[in-house]
């Protein structure tokens, strides 16, 4: 009995160890070598292959499958045999990276299945999809803008865009300055029935604003109005522009300052500033006067310039807003509404602070203690299993990226205690913005691994130029050495290359209009020829392109000729030269007194690298055609003008 | 032994792995991200260098149209003209068709790829017009 057991136990163990080599040998990927050995009629030495990265600890047995990984003569095999498109192995070799940090799955494993190609019960760590991938690169790449990752890109940018980072900390991203208005003198500013409509619905309020929707009782919002309206300044200067101002006359220093480049009015104009369709609604007069007066006194980091008003302009435009931007209701009388209960006061501001208001809101009298949301330093990598889906809307997968796009879609969605208030964002910015979450993965790679991105400082100007850069706010719309907006197409960094002092003073002090056709147009900020004259002598003599000479060669066959290439090469299909031609481009005019020389010359021979946010065509010209065309340009002046440019076809 | 190894000589010959693996699902991440088609970066170029005098429905009536010499032509018109010869006509602007010189040369800044997908939007536009 004990020997026929033995005996079927010892035929058994024998059984099994036969299986499992008869398993190992009919293991896949052998199957795909010798397919790739037959493919290309070479010698492939069967067996199991490996990136093996010490630094990682990673041993990565993709390339067990995915013989031709590297084989430029199979980027048409099918998978898993095809060769790796693009050029990424040059960047990343896999005995450097491995494979996985980019594309997930498990990378011991020698099964299509274990491997994690798809997400199933036993797959700890399913491999990403095309789009998931740009997240990977974000685990090393902590830059905001990631080359060959565009939605990544995007992203990183919404979570500053729209604020996210004031409340979480995410590293590698930080605001400029504060995300919303100052709120020191709202109780100067609002009443209570304004705020109770704004806080309750801001979006409804104001169509495309950033200030998210937060979930507050009728009893909340009442005690944060009460606390808002107790925010006072002192000493607001008393003005009456209902009576004193002239709203036709405001109505016209409206367009002529070009308020539209920054505030939009029946849904037409820009989004830098709030849409002011009801600011009549919004603002007392008192507190409007003295906002118009000096912006930056009431709010240190508004984006709006400080014009430079007259007391007399500044009574008519106020008269022009609060007269007659209204949509339903009247304006607000002169004096704030009196003062709450101290005690319903302290029960706002205690409210204001748990709901993380001041992230956004900065209040003199308040200190902030940190960020009221939490960091997301590693939420990247958390486990899905750990995660709560009840609640959640159907079509959710029970995977950490879902779980993300759900939570920044509908933050009460699933987490009825949550304080995150609701953003309304499109799905494609959910989306994008779950990408940049992703990336947020702690990994500790050594540094030869992980390129080091030091977030770059905003640039600060100093001195004369930056005090007047700051009373301008020209980085509201301009970019300079990598800082500010981006309404203005061009940077100013090379803009002492392009046009000369002269032209730049005069437009500082009165802007004319350059692009007909373009609906963001240089405010006239009614600046002192002394701060035009600084302005213009720092941009002139320090933002250059040294690469670019302030003179053109000389013209080989003359101005005459250039003439002629302007007429034959249908320039004026864009440009407006004299009382002919187009709206596209900017009117050329007044060329000879605008531009220098140097620059016209270069761009013409390289319109992609000078004009790269502009629609100009490359006419491939030769070096003596841009000469000649040049030379033309130049004779371009408003009067006396020249023969040439006058003279008969 | 013999018939052993012959055995699995079989089950090795039959143990052919199946090959499947459709790209891992993100969810509603890669729902909403999707890459940009060749015709829809058409589009953004044709809005964008194309659309001011063309039209932003390539009708050939753009902000610009009026200022031109000669009416821009519509898009429809154009696809119905140079035929196989279009890409070549966007690259290389209306005076090397023989036209007027309004519409410039595109391909040295859009590159042979633009103009390709420039191309494609075009053929779009002139679908409905020659569709009736």
């Amino acid at each position: 009995m004990m020997y026929r057991t033995l005996a079927g136990g010892s035929l058994a163990l024998l059984g099994t160890l036969t299986w499992v080599a008869v398993d190992d040998y009919r293991a896949e990927w052998r199957d795909h070598q010798q397919a790739y050995a037959a493919l290309t009629g070479a010698a492939v030495p069967i067996g199991l292959r490996q990136a093996y990265v010490p630094e990682l600890s990673l041993v990565d047995r993709c390339p067990s499958c995915h013989v031709g990984l590297d084989d430029a003569a199979m980027a048409t095999a099918n998978q898993p045999l095809t060769s790796h498109p693009g050029t990424w192995l040059a960047t990343h070799p896999p005995e450097r990276f491995g494979c996985t940090p980019c594309h997930g799955g498990d990378g011991r494993a020698t099964t299509t299945a274990a491997a994690g190609h798809q997400p199933g019960p036993d797959v700890i760590e399913p491999m990403v999809s095309p789009v998931g991938r740009e997240a990977r690169c974000g685990v090393c790449h902590r830059e905001v803008e990631v080359a060959g990752a565009p939605h990544l890109s995007e992203g990183r940018k919404l979570l500053k865009d729209r604020g996210c980072v004031a409340c979480h900390d995410v590293p590698g991203i930080a605001l400029d300055q504060p995300f919303g208005e100052a709120l020191d003198s709202v109780g100067d500013k609002s009443s209570r029935a304004w705020l109770v409509r704004w806080l309750t619905n801001p979006n409804q309020v104001r169509p495309g604003t950033k200030m998210p929707r937060f979930r507050l009782s009728d009893a909340d919002t009442d005690q944060l109005a009460t606390f808002l309206l107790s925010l006072r300044r002192e000493g607001l200067p008393a003005a009456d522009p209902l009576n004193e101002g002239d709203p036709e006359a405001g109505r016209s220093l409206f367009g002529q300052a070009r308020c539209t480049t920054c505030h939009s009015l029946k849904g037409k104009g820009g989004t830098l500033g709030p849409a002011l369709d009801r600011v009549g609604e919004e603002a007392r007069p008192r507190w409007l006067v003295a906002w118009l007066t000096d912006p930056h006194a009431l709010d240190p980091n508004t984006l709006m310039p400080h014009y430079g008003f007259s007391r007399t302009e500044v009574l008519d435009l106020a008269a022009y807003l609060l007269d007659e931007l209204i949509v339903d209701g009247t304006p607000l009388p002169a004096e704030p509404e009196p003062l709450g209960a101290p005690e319903a006061i302290d029960a706002g501001r205690a409210l204001f602070q748990a709901l993380g208001c001041p992230d956004c809101h900065r209040l003199k009298e308040l200190r902030r203690k940190g960020q009221s949301a939490p960091a997301l330093r590693g939420i990247g990598g958390r486990s899905p299993h750990r995660l709560g889906f009840a609640g959640l809307p159907e079509g959710t997968h029970r995977s950490l990226s879902d779980w993300l796009y759900r939570k920044i879609e509908r933050p009460e969605a699933g987490f009825p205690e949550a304080k995150m208030p609701q953003h309304g964002l499109e799905p494609h910015a959910i989306a994008a913005m779950t990408l940049a979450l992703l990336s947020l993965r702690d990994v500790s790679w050594p540094v030869t691994v992980m390129p080091v991105a030091s977030p770059t400082p905003a640039f600060e100007p100093r001195g004369a130029f930056g005090s007047l850069v700051s009373t301008y706010r020209c980085l509201s719309c301009h970019r300079l050495q990598g800082t500010g907006g981006d309404l203005s197409h061009a940077p100013l960094d090379r803009e002492g290359s392009k046009v000369q002092p002269e032209w730049l003073e005069d437009f500082l002090v009165q802007p004319d209009t350059l692009r007909v056709a373009q609906a963001e147009r240089m405010p006239n900020l009614r600046m002192p020829r002394s701060d035009a004259k600084v302005l213009s002598a720092i941009i002139s003599n320090v933002y250059r392109d040294d690469r670019i000479p302030l003179s053109a060669p000389p013209p080989v066959l003359g101005p005459e000729h250039g003439r002629r290439l302007f007429d034959a090469l249908g320039c004026r299909a864009c440009h407006l030269e004299g009382s002919k031609g187009g709206y596209v481009g900017p009117d050329l005019a007044r060329s000879g007194v605008r531009l220098r020389s140097g620059w016209v010359y270069m761009a013409l021979l390289n319109p992609k690298l000078l004009l790269p946010d502009f629609v100009h065509p490359d006419y491939a010209l030769g070096d003596g055609d841009a000469a000649d065309l040049t030379a033309f340009l130049m004779t371009l002046r408003p009067e006396p003008k020249p023969s040439p440019a006058e003279g008969p076809p | 032994m013999k018939a052993a190894l012959a055995a699995c000589a079989l089950l090795v010959a039959c143990g052919e792995p199946e090959w499947a693996a459709p790209p891992p699902r993100d969810g509603l991440v890669e729902a909403h991200l999707r890459g940009v088609t060749p015709r829809e970066a058409g589009r953004r170029l044709w809005m964008t260098h194309c659309a001011i005098c063309h039209g932003l429905e390539g009708r050939g009536d753009g902000f610009n149209a009026d200022l031109l010499t000669s009416r821009p032509a519509p898009a429809a018109e154009i696809v119905a003209r140079t035929g196989a010869a279009l890409h070549a006509a966007i690259a290389r602007g209306s005076r090397a068709g023989g036209r007027s010189p309004q519409c410039p040369p595109w391909e040295g800044v859009l590159g042979g790829q633009g103009v390709a997908e420039v191309s494609l939007w075009m053929q779009q536009l002139a679908t409905p017009a020659t569709s009736h």
